[in-house]
């Protein structure tokens, strides 16, 4: 069984301008020691789904309208706020987008990540506390010494070391990550990515990548969703994804990037917006703007398995499909 | 791997003490109000003169040796009447401001935190009693309680309750829109520890300089009540009351006033300076 299964999972925020239907219907699937990238343009869907898995959709205005989502034979949409206090930090711990703002100004970091280790060990002494703090500062590579500075005193990429330290110090059985590295600049990013997948190695830990960055896409996942208004357009190892890409959306988004193999002069980005959450179109959520675009989409497509593992949401493959069952028969 | 090195941790509250130390004038404010609270401590010792020993014949005496302040209208020694009054007006400065510190400060932190009908209910509540003013409602208090020194602070306290509320929901509102509030939840942190570790810790600043203003605005509105008879009664000595009690002079014998007034300002103005100072000390970004 998956480590994590997300079911029909939806998603909506209920505005007095209108219901924002921001996740819609999404299935995914996370085996242990996997990395999954979730990729998507903004307002796709991708942090509203991460924030689901914890439990922490701002309700109101949010609502989970439906859907399961299983991780480690439990339901989090039934469990127990009790509970999932237990489980946030505990068994799932998040990586938040801007190191930045997501530390405590008036901690010291080293108190920051022994009160992690704290929250979650009952019965822990401070002073084990701040020696296992200590170790998880060492491992993402921040000196000891330097254990009693404040965040201010760090750099953008330190304090995205620690905010992984303090995601780690509980040894969790997955991390999401939220754009990790989108407030780094590129050296460090390639640091912070290099740690990532080193101690995922070593730990064992499954990752739930959110990013927007095909590239961070390929350095650090095994699997790839590429999601689209609330929605799942594909999803496949890296192979499927990159090399035999399926859906149309996915093939825009590869023809917005700037590649150094091929000589072209300009991108050909993907026209128009992205669709207006609080009014999706009725058909596949890309329609309107896909160049391959006919009167079969105005019907919401099918979910095809394409080739055993590869799932596309279009039309286009309806009849390549080898299974339209769905995602059920792939365990 | 292995960490051998012993967590070389200096304690909070040292650091914090070793930044206030290099501010000279917050130094000097602690100074001061270590004084003020000494004389407090020991004011049958420092007074020469009893709280209500009279010398009719040396009434509205000048200031001399024997009478460093000079003496009132009955000829008792300001000098010896401000030291024993420090003792009421401190104590009344300090717990009121605690009572409205507690009352309105956890309810302004609530109705911050949760927002929506907490917040509605808490803060109309609150709108409806800062509707009267702050006087007005400390006399109707006082009033129903009876006089008295505990109940002075209580009237004084509860009546500036409104503007801690305010001020500490206005502060914690703008502190738990801040990510590390969010990371704090996704950590499992309860939402007692989100309020007291990560968000009034960041609200410090702004709580410290209402709270040492706020001594002062107790001591001044304890002398009101005591001068409209509600609050400590003459002929107990209290800052306020020896301030508005000397009123009439104020042309032929300034010095009743004056001194009255000086140990007011200067109780004021050494909280506002630790204030200032404290504030400082405790926000790590001023770290030099």
């Amino acid at each position: 069984m998956a480590l994590l299964d997300i079911k029909n999972l939806t998603i909506y925020y209920e505005t007095e301008d209108g219901v924002v239907k921001a996740v819609n219907g999404i299935d995914l699937q996370l085996e242990k020691g996997e990395s999954l990238g979730l990729v998507g343009e903004t307002g796709a869907g991708k942090t509203t789904t991460a924030l689901g898995i914890l439990g922490l959709i701002p309700n109101p205005p949010g609502k989970v309208k439906g859907g399961e989502i299983w991780f480690d034979g439990q339901d989090l949409l039934k469990t127990p706020e009790k509970e999932m206090r237990a489980i946030r930090g505990g068994k799932i711990s998040m990586v938040f987008q801007d190191p930045m703002t997501a530390l405590n100004p008036v901690h010291k970091v080293v108190d920051q990540i022994a009160e992690m280790v704290l929250l979650h060990n009952e019965g822990i002494s401070k002073a084990d506390a701040q020696v296992r703090a200590l170790q998880m500062l060492e491992m993402v590579g921040i000196p000891a010494d330097r254990a009693n500075e404040y965040p201010h005193q760090f750099s953008g990429g330190m304090k995205q070391r620690v905010i992984i330290a303090i995601a780690l110090a509980c040894n969790p059985e997955m991390i999401i990550a939220d754009e990790p590295t989108t407030a780094l600049d590129v050296t460090i990013q390639a640091q912070v990515l290099d740690m990532i997948r080193g101690l995922r190695e070593r730990l064992g830990t499954s990752l739930l990548m959110i990013t927007h960055d095909l590239g961070v896409v390929a350095e650090i996942c095994d699997k790839v969703a590429v999601i689209y208004g609330g929605e799942i357009m594909e999803y496949g190892t890296l192979e499927h994804i990159y090399n035999e890409t399926a859906h149309p959306y996915t093939k825009g988004l590869f023809g917005s990037l700037p590649r150094l193999d091929l000589d072209v002069d300009r991108l050909t980005p993907i026209q128009g917006l992205t669709p207006d959450p609080t009014n999706l179109p009725a058909g596949c959520p890309f329609g309107p703007r896909c160049p391959q675009h006919t009167e079969a989409c105005d019907v919401k497509p099918p979910y095809n398995e394409i080739s055993p593992g590869h799932f596309v949401r279009c039309m286009l493959f309806n009849d390549q499909a080898i299974n339209t069952a769905g995602k059920e028969s792939e365990e | 791997m292995e960490t051998n090195q012993k967590v070389k941790k200096k304690s909070r509250f040292r650091e914090v003490a070793h930044r206030f130390a290099q501010r000279k004038m917050a130094v000097v404010g602690l100074v001061i109000f270590a004084c003020l609270l000494l004389m407090a401590l020991f004011a049958p010792m420092i007074a020469k003169y009893g709280e209500d020993e009279q010398d009719l014949a040396n009434a509205l005496a000048p200031m001399s040796a024997e009478h460093p302040f000079g003496t009132d209208v009955v000829g008792r020694d300001l000098f010896s009447r401000i030291v024993l009054g420090s003792r009421v007006s401190l104590f009344v400065g300090v717990i009121s401001v605690s009572i409205a510190l507690t009352v309105g400060g956890t309810l302004g932190a609530i109705a911050g935190f949760y927002g929506g009908k907490v917040d509605n209910l808490i803060m109309r509540f609150f709108d409806v009693t800062h509707a009267v003013p702050t006087m007005i409602l400390a006399m109707c208090i006082c009033a129903a309680l009876g006089q008295g020194l505990f109940n002075t602070m209580l009237a004084v306290g509860i009546a500036s309750c409104p503007g801690y509320a305010r001020m500490v929901r206005a502060s914690v509102m703008s502190a738990k829109a801040q990510e590390f509030v969010e990371a704090a939840r996704a950590n499992g942190a309860s939402d007692g520890r989100i309020i007291l570790r990560h968000i009034l810790p960041n609200c410090l600043a702004p709580i410290i300089v209402q709270v040492s203003m706020g001594v002062a605005g107790a001591i001044l509105s304890a002398a009101s009540m005591s001068f409209i008879g509600l609050g400590i009664q003459p002929p107990a000595a209290e800052w306020g009351a020896l301030l508005s009690g000397s009123r009439a002079f104020i042309f032929n014998r300034p010095n009743l006033v004056f001194f009255p007034g000086l140990f007011i300002m200067l109780t004021i103005f050494s909280l506002n300076l630790i204030g200032d100072g404290l504030r400082d000390a405790l926000d790590p970004k001023m770290k030099r």
